[in-house]
């Protein structure tokens, strides 16, 4: 059974292909990869994902349900963490979790119990009534975080979530990644960090829209440079290499 | 099914109680801009400059400028007995109208020869050039009619002839005294209430897009008609407190009568509000960037709310085309049931067409909304 199916999913913008034709699936519980660079089309996948952007052609499923034609029933069941910080500024800590624990339709009990939760995990504890703008990167990025399991999703999607935070706090943030897959939500993520990706299950490529290579970091590295001790920078660069040599 | 709407409605409230300069703005524009349009916007035509040059000087003449001393709506601020440099007082638009009564005058009147009168008009304002040449001509009129009837009474005419004048004695409905004010205010609050609701929720959702967090609702369960219902409550809110705000002003500082029922009348506000945070928030799902909405939303209502609603221009004087265009004003409705409901009194009982027009525009808008933001990210 898988978390996320994905049969030549392809996305056109007028006559720009930002997708083209993608095909993969990721394994409940996983941690999947989307690595690529700016502009691969990594963001377009998502969306479609997300049942918040219609593909042009192909099939896919996420949680079982179709992306074409169940939008609103992926929608409940998955968590989403679009590329900009997208918590409301000028709303406190806990009015931000109230409002998105309102939207997903969490009974009171529920809700505060899980706004404990939140707030103990982002380490926000006694910040619950600072305005979210005053708050540093790393606990953003966090309360983000937490405002996008409050429902416990079964699937999860993060675009580049470590994009503006330091490296501590990146640590940290996938850490929590590591135990949310544990309890058993697939979690899928772009980046184009390859130092922490590394700690994926499994990575796709994506580049132009088409996914170049994809499978462990280890099957990965051996395939593109022949040793497992080299770094997945290697591999992205020497990947991206050939695709443009077979151009 | 879940209530989503109730946190929508919440966030939006805390959006507006968080932004005090917003707020501000959204209490005190609606008073100011009454005020401000409430006293430079008039019909009456009052106080018009005239000058007159007496050539003749004669017990007749100064009967007749006596009586150019005596109207309120003409000042009589030249008086010389020669004709030298009085272009000039036109020129510089020191007088609107000048008068030059000839040095036959008195002579040819009392020979019952035909009398020329002189009379130098402003045209470059044609409205206040017709309006005096009216009141000029009243005064005239009057004063040969005076003249005609003195002669006849010297022959004795009159005391032996019954003539039966015609007695015409108009009688004013609604606005007895005929305040251009008391026509101006109604409209006034119609066109204000449509700028100010049309822009308040022209931002929400751009800003929403801006910031990144449009994004991030549309990804939840939340549906169209549940976000667009969110987001207007509080506005709906506020815009009543508003038009509190200006019936008040409008009855205190313009005194302009309040004859119909105050509750019909927050009613028929209510579904005109309706009308002006739909279109602002359609504009606001049409564009992804603030300013292109602000400046949408005062185009779309400011103009046609101004110009095709029948607040300054008839809309039976209009060609048809524009007419037909009239009908998506929902200003003009609005316009028609203040007038009513103000100087009237009517109810639902006369105003159900514009009622039911205003609840059509309404929910119109409102479906367009939805449909518009279910297809936004495509």
């Amino acid at each position: 059974m898988y978390g996320i199916d994905v049969n030549n999913l392809t996305k056109k913008f007028g006559r720009f292909t930002a997708v083209n034709q993608i095909s993969f699936s990721v394994k409940k519980g996983e941690i999947f990869g989307f690595l690529g660079p700016n502009g691969a089309g990594k963001s377009t996948t998502i969306r479609m994902l997300c049942g918040i952007l219609r593909p042009t052609s192909g099939k896919g499923t996420v949680g079982g349900f179709s992306i074409d034609a169940q939008p609103e029933e992926i929608k409940k069941i998955i968590g989403y963490m679009s590329q900009r910080f997208t918590l409301y500024q000028d709303l406190t800590v806990e009015e931000n979790i109230d409002f998105y624990g309102g939207i997903h339709g969490l009974s009171l009990s529920v809700k505060e119990e899980r706004k404990k939760w939140i707030i103990k995990m982002a380490g926000l504890i006694g910040r619950e009534n600072s305005l979210t703008r005053e708050l540093a990167g790393g606990w953003k990025q966090r309360l983000s975080l937490g405002c996008a399991i409050l429902h416990k999703p079964e699937i999860l999607f993060l675009d580049e979530p470590t994009a503006s935070v330091d490296p501590v706090s990146r640590k940290d943030f996938w850490d929590l990644i590591y135990r949310l897959s544990e309890e058993g939500t697939t979690v899928f993520v772009t980046s184009h960090y390859m130092d922490e990706v590394e700690r994926c299950n499994r990575l796709a490529i994506l580049y132009s829209g088409n996914i170049i290579a994809d499978g462990s970091p280890k099957e990965l590295k051996k395939k593109f440079t022949g040793s497992e001790e080299s770094t997945l920078e290697d591999v992205f660069l020497s990947a991206i290499k050939r695709e443009k040599n077979e151009e | 099914m879940r209530n989503r709407i109730l946190p929508l409605a919440r966030k939006e409230t805390l959006h507006i109680l968080r932004d005090p300069r917003s707020l501000y703005l959204a209490i005190v524009l609606p008073i100011v801009l009454l005020i401000l349009f409430g006293y430079a916007i008039t019909f009456d035509v009052k106080h018009i400059p005239v000058g007159i040059v007496d050539q003749d000087s004669s017990f007749l003449s100064r009967d007749f400028i006596s009586r150019v001393k005596g109207s309120e709506y003409l000042d009589l601020i030249y008086l010389s007995n020669s004709s030298a440099g009085l272009e000039s007082l036109l020129d510089k638009g020191k007088v609107k109208i000048l008068l030059v009564i000839p040095h036959r005058f008195s002579r040819d009147l009392s020979k019952g020869k035909d009398t020329p009168l002189q009379l130098l008009i402003d045209g470059s304002d044609n409205n206040t050039a017709q309006i005096a040449l009216g009141y000029i001509s009243r005064i005239v009129q009057i004063f040969s009619a005076n003249i005609i009837l003195e002669e006849l009474n010297k022959q004795g005419a009159i005391l032996n002839a019954d003539i039966p004048p015609i007695d015409v004695k108009p009688r004013v409905w609604y606005n007895p005294d005929l305040r251009s004010t008391n026509f101006i205010v109604p409209g006034l609050i119609a066109v204000v209430m449509m700028i100010l609701a049309a822009m308040s929720t022209s931002l929400t959702i751009a800003r929403e897009w801006e910031i990144g967090t449009m994004e991030q609702l549309i990804a939840t369960p939340a549906k169209p008609h549940e976000i667009i219902i969110g987001k207007l409550m509080p506005y709906f809110f506020l815009g009543i407190i508003q038009i509190s705000l200006v019936v008040f002003v409008g009855t205190l500082v313009f005194n302009v009568p309040l004859k119909g029922n105050i509750f019909f009348l927050f009613c028929v506000s209510g579904v005109f509000l309706i009308c002006g945070l739909g279109i602002g928030l359609f504009i606001s799902t049409m564009t992804r960037s603030q300013q292109l909405a602000f400046m949408f939303s005062i185009l779309l209502t400011l103009l046609p709310s101004f110009l095709l609603s029948g607040f300054i221009f008839p809309i039976s004087s209009m060609p048809r085309i524009i007419q037909f265009v009239t009908h998506l004003v929902p200003a003009k409705y609005f316009l028609i049931a203040l007038r009513g409901i103000f100087l009237k009194g009517t109810g639902l009982g006369t105003l159900w067409p514009e009622v039911v027009s205003l609840f059509a525009f309404a929910s119109l808008i409102l479906l367009a909304c939805a449909k518009r933001l279910r297809l936004s990210l495509e």
